[in-house]
């Protein structure tokens, strides 16, 4: 299952969601995430990583896939996991991203769950991934800029004849207003909603997805009710105000 | 924003669409992802939260002059 992450704009926290989601999806099938943000990759950042080869020596014929594909493990509470990255750290330069369907198709074959982070905005480098993709997310900040951006998605989806298969509303602290406009706008298909926390900053600072990090956190559980829906587990997304918010009470 | 998408699509090849289908069969695992996630821990977060919560009502009683 190919599944593509994406936003309207940049900064959403569209890396933060694919690495974490990728890392719980893991413990149900074999799993990679592929750094589609060839321009601007952070994949390889989120997980304190210096690639020798990645995405960009593969689309040029330098490496081969198997090269570039980096095996991770990972300890989420008790239980151990295997996570497969295939970056895309890189010298700043022009990179011709036409044989990118033709990698995410192969990878398609080994892996039950390909995670995609797809590039913010509309351009090559975001529109070759997602037409790659079977299933599209779109991450949005729960701001009426952001669920407006977040909009373009569907715009280019719709262009090649795909559809939003869901919205995942990112640092919500309780605007449940905001949630049902990016319903309403984007996807009726609400996949997750992944509360505002420090802890996501602090593990990103130790180079940890968080889930790995702090796994019995708040969050952390929002993540995995976010996996079980993309995984086709439908698990039911409660969209709270702000006071639950404050007390923890969600 | 649809003529830069044509005007992609002119620049080369189009890659084959798979057409959306997802084949649920390839979720091999069982595992509960939630009970993963809560599995470290969970007794002392718990703790701490509800500290939190007892300590966010006290400040708010003693605010509104309650207590």
């Amino acid at each position: 299952m190919i599944i593509a992450i994406a936003s309207g704009k940049g900064g959403v926290g569209k890396t933060t969601i694919s690495v974490n989601v990728a890392v719980l999806l893991s413990f149900l099938g074999r799993t990679v995430v592929v750094d589609g943000d060839v321009a601007l990759p952070n994949v390889h950042v989120h997980l304190n990583l210096s690639p020798p080869a990645s995405l960009p020596e593969v689309l040029k014929g330098e490496a081969s896939l198997k090269e570039a594909i980096y095996e991770l493990p990972f300890k989420v509470g008790k239980k151990e996991t295997t996570l497969h990255i295939l970056p895309s750290s890189g010298p700043l330069e022009k990179i011709d991203l036409d044989g990118f369907p033709e990698v995410v198709k192969e990878l398609d074959k080994d892996y039950d769950f390909v995670i995609v982070d797809v590039a913010a905005g509309l351009s090559k480098y975001a529109l070759l991934p997602i037409m790659a993709s079977e299933k599209i997310y779109v991450v949005v900040n729960p701001e009426k800029a952001s669920i407006e951006d977040g909009k373009r998605v569907i715009s280019v989806a719709s262009s090649i004849g795909k559809e939003v298969s869901g919205v995942i509303v990112n640092r919500y602290k309780g605007e449940k207003a905001l949630a049902e406009l990016a319903q309403k706008e984007i996807s009726e298909n609400l996949a997750g909603i992944v509360r505002e926390s420090k802890l996501v900053k602090k593990a990103w600072e130790i180079g940890k997805p968080f889930v790995v990090a702090f796994p019995s956190s708040a969050v952390s559980k929002d993540v995995a009710k976010l996996a079980k829906n993309m995984a086709g587990m439908k698990t039911e997304i409660k969209k709270y105000g702000k006071l639950k918010y404050f007390l923890r009470l969600a | 924003m649809r003529e830069d998408i044509e005007a992609l699509m002119e620049d080369g090849e189009v890659p084959e669409l798979k057409g959306g289908k997802v084949d649920e069969k390839k979720v091999i695992s069982s595992v509960d992802l939630e009970e993963i996630v809560s599995s470290e821990n969970s007794f002392v977060v718990r703790v701490v939260d509800v500290l939190i919560v007892l300590v966010a009502i006290t400040v708010l009683l003693l605010l509104t002059g309650v207590l």
